[in-house]
């Protein structure tokens, strides 16, 4: 029992899991704590969905995002708290009640693979990352709304609006690394 | 809420394949696994991969990592034992030392 008690009260809370380059890590979860690997990928995906119908891979956000070179998680992490495109978008700071001070002040370096602080650095990643295209589609929608501003047809097509949105915010944002295949992660 | 906006929608239940970033995708949508498997064998089309079946015996007891570093030599690749006498390699650098055509 134990840990498969935690598992089992993630599963009925239905709340996104969220991880980074984690696909070993959640075939690493389900063989442990929820029942025996499946025999193909396929059995493995539709009994994973059905208890995790919301999981994330922060490593797949940050490289579609087109905003990081290195999408370790160390590196996103770095960039998202000392980049001025993200670090003043999201506000945060740790719960140090309770003795909690080993991630305070300096040498937070040296934390990298513990795995507390990877599953918090994985959390802020996830929000920062998340209010950052938010915020990048916002732009762009505005954008094109003040040159667009005489068609009188900004109410009502929200949807199209929002995907012609992100087309072209994937199109600038590569333009902005001229060669996407040079990233490295 | 931040996870209704687009981009979350995009890239919801999709995990990186691989830490060298070739930028495909495990999905744990069954549908979305589905759809990959089947548009890969429409485009039909695997010119860096290789499959190699051999005699009874040689692999059997081998796991993928004992059998990949046999073929080290030739590059960089992805090794999948589908059975106990055959694999798949998929190649991203093949040495050009090594094979002189590439």
């Amino acid at each position: 029992m134990g840990f498969s008690l935690v598992v089992q009260a993630m599963i009925e809370s239905k709340k996104p899991i969220i991880g980074h380059n984690c696909m070993y890590d959640w075939l690493y979860l389900f063989n442990q704590f929820i029942g025996p690997l499946p025999e193909t990928y396929l059995q493995f995906s539709q009994q994973w969905h059905e208890r995790f119908p919301y999981t994330y891979d922060t490593k797949v956000l940050a490289y579609n995002s087109k905003a990081f070179y290195n999408t370790s998680l160390g590196q996103v992490y770095e960039k998202c708290v000392n980049d001025d495109k993200f670090k003043s978008n999201l506000r945060w700071r740790f719960d140090l009640s309770n003795q909690f001070t080993n991630y305070e002040g300096q040498a937070l370096l040296s934390h990298y693979h513990e795995a507390a602080y990877d599953a918090h650095m994985t959390g802020v990643v996830f929000m920062h990352i998340l209010k950052h295209k938010e915020m990048e589609t916002a732009r762009i929608v505005s954008r094109k709304g003040k040159k667009g501003g005489g068609q009188g047809h900004r109410h009502g097509h929200s949807q199209n609006s929002n995907s012609e949105a992100a087309q072209s915010s994937q199109a600038s944002t590569q333009e902005e690394f001229k060669n996407p295949k040079d990233l490295k992660h | 809420m931040v996870l209704e906006s687009q981009y979350p929608k995009q890239q919801i239940n999709k995990m990186m394949m691989d830490a060298s970033g070739t930028g495909r995708f495990y999905h744990l949508e069954p549908e979305q696994h589905i759809a990959l498997v089947q548009k890969t064998i429409e485009e039909q089309e695997f010119p860096t991969t290789v499959y190699l079946r051999f005699r009874e015996g040689v692999i059997t007891n081998l796991e993928a990592l004992e059998i990949s570093k046999l073929f080290e030599s030739y590059g960089d690749f992805f090794l999948h034992k589908d059975t106990q006498n055959s694999v798949f390699m998929e190649f991203f650098f093949l040495d050009p030392k090594v094979i002189p055509s590439k």
